[in-house]
């Protein structure tokens, strides 16, 4: 008897997770797809176009507006994330036990804050005339304390990077501090003695023992950058900023999807979003996958 | 380098992390007009509680914030009943098609969310779930992550456990609840630390799908407000602390799960 | 040249805990010292402080006649094969032999060709391209030491090596290691935890316990002429007996009384041993090998017990014996006497073979010759 309940129990086990996956997973993947070849107004009405909704997307100003935007930040958010989190954690790797502790607390904070409330937080961090960041600069070394950072073009990308950093430096570094201290102590008295200097180790040692770890987080950190929405909505007042400078795709597919009621046009840009995250990630493990033989 | 140049350095960047938190609970205490005289920390006989008080009296708070813990509460519930059950069945049971089930699941993790949205928007209006709580809870039901979490701790368990468990009588969704659940008490502590975390944060979806105002989680709440009281600073602020501490409350709790939890896949894969 | 010394060398750690008090311990150019001890005795932080991984609290430490104290590791110019072996993971053999090379920036090919030599030499040449994990534990153990002979370091370094190899790999990388040692002629110090080892390899071998050098002598003379209780039942195998017994003087040269029965010993100890009159001898020390057929002694150096267990070797066989005072007494004597548990036997005790201890353990000081 138990034997024929221990059959059956895994199917029973799973069924909610399956159905509900089917129902809000599955068939949501299909429906999209299918949605991408449709313009709608609003979930009622809609009409079939084929392809032409991907076909308009690529001559679409705006969509690649967006694009830039979003590639601007993954760059720059990718480029900087790294060595700051990878430093912090270093830096901890040499901490005692309790300091350790507190600083991973502290470093992790602002990622408990959240997304959401952490725009609203930097709303007015980043505001002109009497946000903390103007006052700081200005107290510290005498920049105008008007720099209007989210109304001036040319400043909303990096005030956006700058909020990223602050957001997630302390996550990463988690990854990267749990990898550190994996890596076999005798690895690094073995290469003192073979005459390695800090940086030789650093980079014959430490590197390559954390390497997947690294490679997972610039995977993880570009993906979720190119799907950048919130902090940008939320910063810029619910818009796309000056100049639509802080448009991010998603954002467009917000836009077009949900304010603009076009439900098929956004289930194109989001394709094509899956598209472009699925190849760069395929790239950056290639790149990193079949790196260089360590010799 | 020196011990001293590698405490310095992090005592800069704990600072860099927690002035604008600071600045926050200084805000929060500050009267609106003194944020154009003291950008930084009002002097201390100028603190005020008039920003709280405005804030429950403006909006709705209250009702915003419980929306959010029910919201919260519930999806948690949910998915730790179903995730852990689902990991459950793929980490102790060999069943045919399990391969399949698990490439399917991998594979959907790959695909960006964004991608769901209008579909869902489409099957929530249809479902009649528009404006509602229900419309949130449901569909945040799958958590493949959590299934994947919980199948990869539970890998752990030894497997003389459960058929000590069967032997002494047990069936198996007693095994489940009586003998794997305890044992995994710390995955399941970091899990519902994220997931509470996930939901309480949601914006997008809610911002989607919510349209009356007494129907608002925090997040969509106090964004509306900002539109609509725009130079009350003071209760922006203000809003903005309370909804931060019950997840920094429940994160004291659950700090070392969490961290280990996290960690865990990502080492080892 | 490449002697190395300690003088008065101390490692204390910041929690209080004293890892080596006052070592004085010289290495001759050349060298194969061991040195052997039970886990925590010291033995590792030596080396370590040899190695520059440990800070010296205080006294000196000279290579080649220099104070190296504060000498970087790097620069001191020795090799050092670790326990696990400490190969990086991400490199190929030949990278892992290579890498000190690279690190003291010689010419690339000047690095290839001795990397190269050295793998000829350990028989890795097949292996080169591989990565550790793919090794066996021999293999890998070859790779570690190939990695330290490349260096040719004024001092080989080896903190465990065959510890992690099973017992049959053990005995042929001892042969090669100590081989390998004869053929360079780079002084080398070893350190481990198998006093068969030490008996067999070393030129020398230092003997540690808690912290503090108990003896520093060839194999041969540790073994005759163990100074103290501690190295007497450290090296041999099995352990040497240690008896309670008290002396006294007779007519005819001193007597023992021993687990209650009384052993003349006639003036041939005074031979072997110096006395000075003070002395208060506490314990004797009898080898198992040594225990004599009751047959070929004379009555008065006969001690009698009942068998507890016996164990046969083949040829011979090891005899538990419970003592008149209860004292366990370990014999290896020849199988063809049959004997059983509950027997009641004697042995015989031979004064040539016996070791005198005193109180605090100290063997009494031997004569000379």
């Amino acid at each position: 008897m138990p034997l024929r309940t221990a059959r059956t129990a895994p199917y029973l086990f799973l069924a909610p997770f399956v159905l509900s996956f089917l129902i809000f997973g599955a068939y949501p993947i299909v429906r999209s797809m299918i949605l991408s070849l449709y313009i709608t107004s609003g979930p009622e009405a809609q009409h079939f176009v084929g392809l032409d909704n991907y076909l308009h997307l690529l001559q679409d100003p705006d969509f690649w507006t967006a694009f830039r935007n979003t590639a601007t930040f993954a760059l720059g958010s990718v480029l900087l994330q790294l060595p700051l989190s990878l430093g912090l954690a270093l830096l901890l790797n040499r901490a005692d036990m309790r300091g350790r502790t507190v600083f991973r607390f502290i470093f992790f904070s602002p990622n408990l804050m959240g997304l959401v409330f952490s725009a609203l937080l930097f709303m007015l961090i980043l505001a002109p005339r009497f946000g903390l960041l103007n006052a700081a600069l200005h107290a510290l070394f005498g920049l105008p304390s008007t720099t209007r950072w989210l109304s001036t073009p040319g400043l909303v990308m990096p005030a956006l990077i700058m909020v990223a950093l602050w957001l997630y430096a302390g996550f990463n570094m988690v990854y990267f501090l749990a990898a550190l201290q994996a890596v076999d102590g005798e690895l690094y008295e073995a290469a003192t003695i073979d005459g390695a200097g800090r940086w030789s180790q650093f980079w014959h040692v430490t590197l390559p023992g954390i390497r997947p770890v690294l490679i997972f987080v610039v995977v993880l950190s570009t993906i979720g950058s190119f799907q950048l929405f919130e902090l940008a909505f939320l910063l810029l007042g619910n818009s796309s900023g000056p100049d639509q400078a802080g448009l991010t795709i998603v954002m467009y597919l917000y836009q077009n999807g949900f304010l603009g009621g076009d439900l098929g046009y956004a289930s194109a840009i989001g394709w094509t979003l899956a598209l472009m995250v699925l190849l760069l990630a395929m790239i950056q493990l290639r790149i990193t996958g079949t790196g260089k033989e360590a010799r | 380098m020196r011990r001293v140049v590698v405490y310095m350095l992090l005592v800069l960047f704990a600072l860099l992390c927690l002035v604008p938190i600071a600045w926050l609970v200084a805000s929060a205490f500050k009267a609106n007009a003194d944020f154009h005289v003291y950008p930084v920390v009002p002097p201390v006989d100028r603190l005020t509680l008039a920003n709280f008080t405005s804030l429950f009296t403006q909006m709705p708070f209250l009702r915003f914030m419980m929306n959010s813990f029910f919201v919260a509460g519930a999806t948690v519930i949910l998915q730790l009943f179903f995730s852990s059950l689902g990991g459950f069945a793929l980490a102790k049971y060999d069943f045919a098609g399990k391969k399949t089930v698990m490439g399917v699941m991998l594979a959907t993790m790959m695909i960006p969310g964004p991608v769901l949205l209008a579909p869902m928007y489409e099957l929530i209006y249809h479902m009649g779930l528009i404006d509602s709580h229900l419309g949130l809870i449901v569909p945040g039901m799958v958590n493949v992550f959590g299934m994947f979490l919980f199948r990869q701790s539970m890998l752990s368990v030894p497997d003389e456990m459960l058929q000590a468990a069967r032997i002494d009588g047990c069936n198996e969704f007693q095994i489940f609840w009586h003998v794997v659940m305890p044992v995994s008490r710390p995955i399941v502590g970091a899990f519902c630390l994220i997931a509470f975390m996930g939901t309480w944060n949601s914006f997008l979806w809610p911002q989607i799908i919510l349209q009356s105002s007494d129907r608002f989680t925090l997040p969509i709440g106090l964004n509306q407000m900002i539109g609509v009281y725009e130079a009350d600073y003071g209760a922006m602020m203000a809003g903005t602390l309370l909804a931060v501490l019950p997840v920094v409350v429940l994160f004291f709790l659950l700090q070392k799960e969490f961290i280990a939890g996290l960690t865990k896949g990502a080492v080892k894969g | 040249m490449a002697e190395i010394a300690f003088r008065g060398v101390n490692k204390i750690y910041p929690n209080g805990f004293q890892a080596v008090y006052q070592l004085d311990l010289s290495i001759a150019d050349g060298e194969f010292l061991v040195m052997v001890g039970p886990s925590g005795c010291g033995k590792s932080t030596t080396l370590r402080m040899l190695a520059g991984l440990e800070t010296i609290s205080s006294g000196d430490l000279l290579i080649a006649g220099q104070r190296v104290n504060d000498l970087h590791p790097r620069a001191r110019n020795i090799a050092m094969v670790f326990q696990s072996y400490a190969l990086y993971p991400h490199k190929t053999v030949q990278g892992n032999i290579e890498f000190p090379l690279r690190m003291a920036k010689l010419p690339a090919a000047e690095v290839k060709a001795r990397a190269l030599e050295v793998a000829r030499m350990l028989e890795l040449e097949p292996l080169l391209q591989r990565k550790p994990g793919l090794l066996s534990g021999g293999q890998r153990q070859r790779v570690a030491m190939a990695r330290a002979l490349v260096r040719d370091p004024v001092a080989f370094l080896m903190d465990e090596p065959l510890s992690n190899l099973d017992a049959k790999l053990r005995v042929q990388m001892r042969a090669e290691i100590a081989a390998l040692q004869r053929r360079t002629g780079t002084t080398t110090v070893y350190v481990t935890h198998d006093q068969v080892e030490a008996m067999t390899m070393g030129d020398r071998v230092a003997v540690f316990k808690d912290g503090r050098l108990q003896q520093v002598d060839t194999p041969q003379q540790l073994f005759e002429r163990p100074v103290n209780t501690f190295v007497a039942g450290f090296i041999g195998s099995p352990s040497m007996n240690l008896i309670a017994a008290r002396m006294e003087p007779a007519d005819g040269g001193p007597a023992l009384t021993v687990a209650g029965e009384r052993i003349t010993l006639a003036r041939e100890i005074e031979t072997r041993f110096d006395f000075t009159g003070d002395d208060r001898i506490t314990h004797i020390g009898l080898r198992p090998e040594d225990v004599a057929d009751p047959q070929l002694v004379d009555a008065d150096r006969r001690l009698h017990g009942r068998v507890a267990l016996t164990e046969l070797l083949g040829r011979e066989q090891m005899v538990y014996l419970d003592l008149r005072d209860g004292t366990r007494l370990v014999a290896r004597l020849r199988a063809d006497r049959r004997l059983r548990p509950g027997d009641d036997i004697a042995v015989g005790i031979d004064p040539a073979r016996l070791y005198l201890f005193q109180a605090d353990g100290r063997a009494l000081p031997y004569r000379q010759g």
